[in-house]
């Protein structure tokens, strides 16, 4: 996709490439340096037969698009970089690790039904009898269990979807809806929980203006209570300079502002010094370091240079 | 001898069998002078040699596995210097070191970079401390050419016969060794031209091809932040923007990046970098983030390649 004999800026056969291009189509497995809005779901490939080919990890939000007749891509739902970026800060600025936490517990449990529902699904399909009686029968009962279980997903994590500002009760009623119309369809395929989807709308998110600004790659909100930042994506060279513009703004605060990291997905060594610099210098707190920026501040040997008592409680590590 | 003035670094040339009784007398006679001494050699060899030496007080001698420290061979340099700033701190005049960074079964990449790291540790030291460090060298197991280049890298030489100054002073003035041209993959996996505008794709390029040739997840983190350092290097001080190339060897990933910038400090991609925050460190923390780093740079321009171990590989 990226090789130099295309243009990587316009991404090959298509001339202007489309806004919604998912540029992290191969690293599926491996989210965390690769899009920040990325969503892990299962996916059974299968034959154009209805064979399954077997599973593999996708997002949430990988659809294909048609860029012209008969030209595929790997289109995100959520539209453009910006729209992506919007999403994230709609979903809870600074909670997105709660939507990722989320999102793996629902897998555990959707793994633990999913050889159920296509087995029940397949043997349905294939049985010869002209009313499938029996077949159907189990279908709707495998089918049943699941929503139980679902169900007490949703009441087991209810506060944390609430946290999220999902509704408990529409997801209810949304798995419902879905798996009814699975239930029905002649194909071997997983129910989807996506398209109509709440959390897929990128329109709710904040809008650009004054306190909420769009640079290349970065989402900076400004925050008054507490009074702070949060930063959303990617920092690197391409946004330094509004980063430190921004934690600039935040000098003199007292007590320190919070700045929000737990949704910054790749920082540059320019980034963390940055952030080393402004918490050293008392204004600011830094909050929500991911496992990651961690372990690369210790390669770039600025946890030391942060005083024991900072190193400790100012750049608290997200459990 | 039993101590010296100013930095001594020197090869010992020993035969497999007797590396405890060619090294063991030295380690002791540090402790005779109370000089503290850091012992970095294979984990076997700590063992071998601490037995021999027996229990030392005060912390005097301390023992750490070359196998892990030096790795990357441009992490020895910043612990020898670790070691020297820590013992002057606490009042040492004098110390000692035992170093060996090359072992048989040294990748070929990695050997050249242990020679590099020995030429240039006569750069790192020069003659500021009482520091006398020997590095053994098994010249029973070892080829004649790393021998060869033992000879050049260290200003004294002993083997059986005795004490000699080197036959070169290719150690005195260390340049980066671009006259020793790095070998060319055979296949490679990816490429891409790279300025300021697009380091999220080099990113994404280089995180999707090391997920694919196995990495783990937390390595293609630290993988992808030191490649996207040394791009930022080059947007910064090698002419706007370079090129990048990335490959497989063996179980390792592979990453080249190539920029019209000229490198005039040899020790810039080990030296610790300052408590001051605002103190460059994208090279160092690449180093630290990488199994191996080769920086070559000429009057043409630089060349980084970053390897990273993917997966294990069969002996």
């Amino acid at each position: 996709l990226l090789a130099s004999e295309s243009n990587p800026a316009t991404g090959s056969a298509f001339g202007a490439e489309p806004v919604d291009w998912c540029h992290f189509g191969q690293s599926f497995d491996r989210p965390s340096t690769g899009c920040p809005a990325f969503q892990r779901i299962p996916f059974i490939a299968a034959t154009s037969y209805g064979k399954p080919l077997g599973a593999h990890v996708a997002c949430a939000h990988l659809q294909v698009g048609e860029a012209q007749r008969n030209q595929f891509y790997p289109r995100c739902a959520l539209g453009s970089d910006r729209d992506r970026l919007r999403w994230i800060a709609m979903v809870g600025l600074g909670k997105f690790e709660v939507l990722r936490e989320l999102n793996a517990a629902f897998e555990v449990m959707y793994a633990a039904s999913l050889r159920q529902l296509i087995a029940a699904k397949a043997a349905m399909l294939t049985d010869p009898t002209p009313e499938k009686g029996v077949t159907r029968t189990t279908l709707a009962a495998v089918v049943q269990s699941f929503l139980k279980d679902f169900g007490d997903f949703v009441d087991a994590h209810a506060a944390r979807i609430e946290e999220i500002g999902v509704a408990p009760a529409s997801l209810t009623a949304r798995a419902a809806e879905v798996l009814a119309e699975w239930q029905r369809s002649a194909r071997v395929d997983l129910p989807t929980f996506d398209g109509r989807e709440p959390l897929r709308r990128a329109d709710a998110g904040p809008e650009i203006g004054e306190n909420v600004v769009l640079v290349p790659g970065l989402l900076m909100a400004r925050t008054s209570d507490p009074r702070g930042l949060t930063l959303v994506g990617q920092i690197d060279e391409a946004n330094l300079d509004d980063v430190v513009a921004a934690l600039g703004e935040l000098t003199g605060s007292s007590p320190p502002a919070i700045v929000d990291v737990s949704a910054v997905n790749f920082c540059s060594v320019a980034g963390m010094r940055a952030l080393v610099a402004a918490a050293i210098g008392g204004d600011v707190a830094v909050t929500g370091v991911q496992p990651q920026l961690r372990r690369a501040l210790s390669a770039a040997g600025l946890l030391e240079s942060l005083p024991p008592e900072d190193a400790a409680t100012t750049l608290e590590v997200a459990s | 001898l039993s101590s010296v003035s100013g930095f001594r670094h020197e090869a010992v040339l020993y035969q497999s069998d007797d590396f405890v009784e060619r090294i063991a007398p030295f380690i002791s006679d540090g402790i005779a002078n109370g000089e503290p001494t850091l012992v970095m050699v294979s984990r076997g060899k700590i063992g071998a040699l601490s037995d021999r030496i027996g229990t030392v007080s005060d912390g005097l001698v301390e023992f750490r596995d070359m196998a892990e420290q030096g790795s990357n061979p441009a992490r020895i340099i910043p612990a020898w210097q670790d070691f020297a700033v820590r013992q002057s701190d606490r009042g040492a005049a004098r110390m000692r070191g035992v170093g060996e960074p090359i072992w048989p079964g040294r990748t070929s990449a990695q050997l050249e970079e242990c020679h590099w790291h020995e030429a240039l540790i006569n750069r790192a030291f020069g003659m500021r401390q009482d520091f006398w460090l020997i590095c053994p060298y098994d010249s029973a197991l070892l080829e004649a050419s790393v021998l060869d280049a033992a000879r050049t890298t260290h200003p004294w030489v002993r083997d059986i016969s005795g004490i000699a100054a080197s036959a070169s002073d290719a150690f005195a003035t260390p340049q980066l060794p671009l006259a020793s041209a790095m070998g060319e993959p055979e296949r490679i996996e990816a490429t891409m031209i790279f300025d300021r505008d697009n380091l999220t794709q080099l990113r994404a390029m280089v995180a999707t091809e090391s997920a694919r040739a196995g990495m783990s997840a937390s390595g293609v983190d630290d993988f992808v932040l030191a490649v996207s350092e040394v791009a930022t290097n080059s947007i910064a001080h090698g002419g706007g923007g370079g090129s990048a190339r990335l490959w497989r060897d063996r179980g390792d990933v592979v990453c080249e990046i190539g920029d019209t910038g000229i490198m005039v400090e040899p020790l810039a991609d080990r030296t610790r970098p300052d408590a001051d925050p605002m103190d460059a460190r994208g090279l160092w923390a690449a180093n630290q983030l990488c199994d191996l780093v080769q920086v070559r740079s000429g009057d043409t321009g630089s060349v980084v390649r970053l390897r990273r171990r993917a997966r294990a590989t069969a002996a």
